[in-house]
């Protein structure tokens, strides 16, 4: 899979086990450090407009992308500069809201990211809390039944490993 | 048209702005101002509100 109009991929140094992070290397792009999850059933190349910034290339399966989205939440909302509060707090919020899903908490998790995600883009001095929640958006939206699975408790749905 | 925006460094979630304001003006979660559009007829309103920001973080910004 190429990345197009966007120069070279570089992969990166990342905390999460089975995930390629690539950074696309190009001026102009926002959201650096979010990228997107990808389906892998997509085949062909990829355009900067959907994967902006840094992209997230599925791995073989191995992991849990739902746990995955969880830590790389839990480093991003880290990173936050904190300067302003729709990040400062919302990003620690969101990747709490994740960790509960991922752990298979009973509870609202899912309810609160599908609420949260949309109040926090684009309120920030910098694009650092869009690109954090575009990459929790498309994994919800890539990982829908694993995530449905995860918020009904029972686990990741096509791997053998089972949450308690 | 005249605009309401927020400097989302200096906001530090008062909320003077929502209890001014609140035609135009909700807080999230967090207290901090989710804006609508400015309509006309709040002009003066808006400027005292923005006024009133002890953060100095409200303004109306008026695009030529």
């Amino acid at each position: 899979m190429r990345v197009l109009d966007g120069g070279p991929v570089v992969p990166l140094v990342f905390p999460a086990p089975g995930v390629l992070v690539a950074e696309v290397v190009a001026s102009g792009l926002r959201g650096r450090g979010g990228g997107v999850w990808l389906s892998g059933a997509r085949t062909g190349d990829v355009t900067v407009g959907e994967a902006p910034g840094v992209a997230v290339f599925r791995t073989p399966r191995g992991g849990c992308e739902v746990e995955d989205t969880a830590r790389i939440l839990g480093y991003l909302a880290s990173a936050s500069a904190r300067q302003c509060g729709p990040c400062m707090f919302g990003l620690p919020a969101i990747a709490a809201d994740f960790a509960e899903l991922a752990a298979g908490v009973p509870g609202q998790a899912l309810r609160r990211l599908r609420r949260r995600l949309p109040v926090v883009t684009g309120r920030g001095a910098c694009a650092h809390p869009d690109g954090a929640v575009r990459m929790a958006a498309s994994a919800l939206d890539v990982f829908a039944d694993d995530v449905a699975a995860h918020a009904a408790g029972v686990g990741c749905v096509d791997s053998p490993r089972r949450i308690a | 048209m005249t605009a309401l925006r927020v400097d989302p460094i200096a906001c530090r979630a008062h909320g003077l702005c929502a209890e001014l304001l609140p035609e135009v003006v909700d807080l999230d979660e967090w207290g901090y101002p989710l804006l609508r559009a400015l309509p006309g007829h709040l002009l003066a309103e808006a400027r005292r509100a923005a006024a009133a920001c002890p953060a100095l973080a409200l303004r109306l910004t008026n695009p030529t």
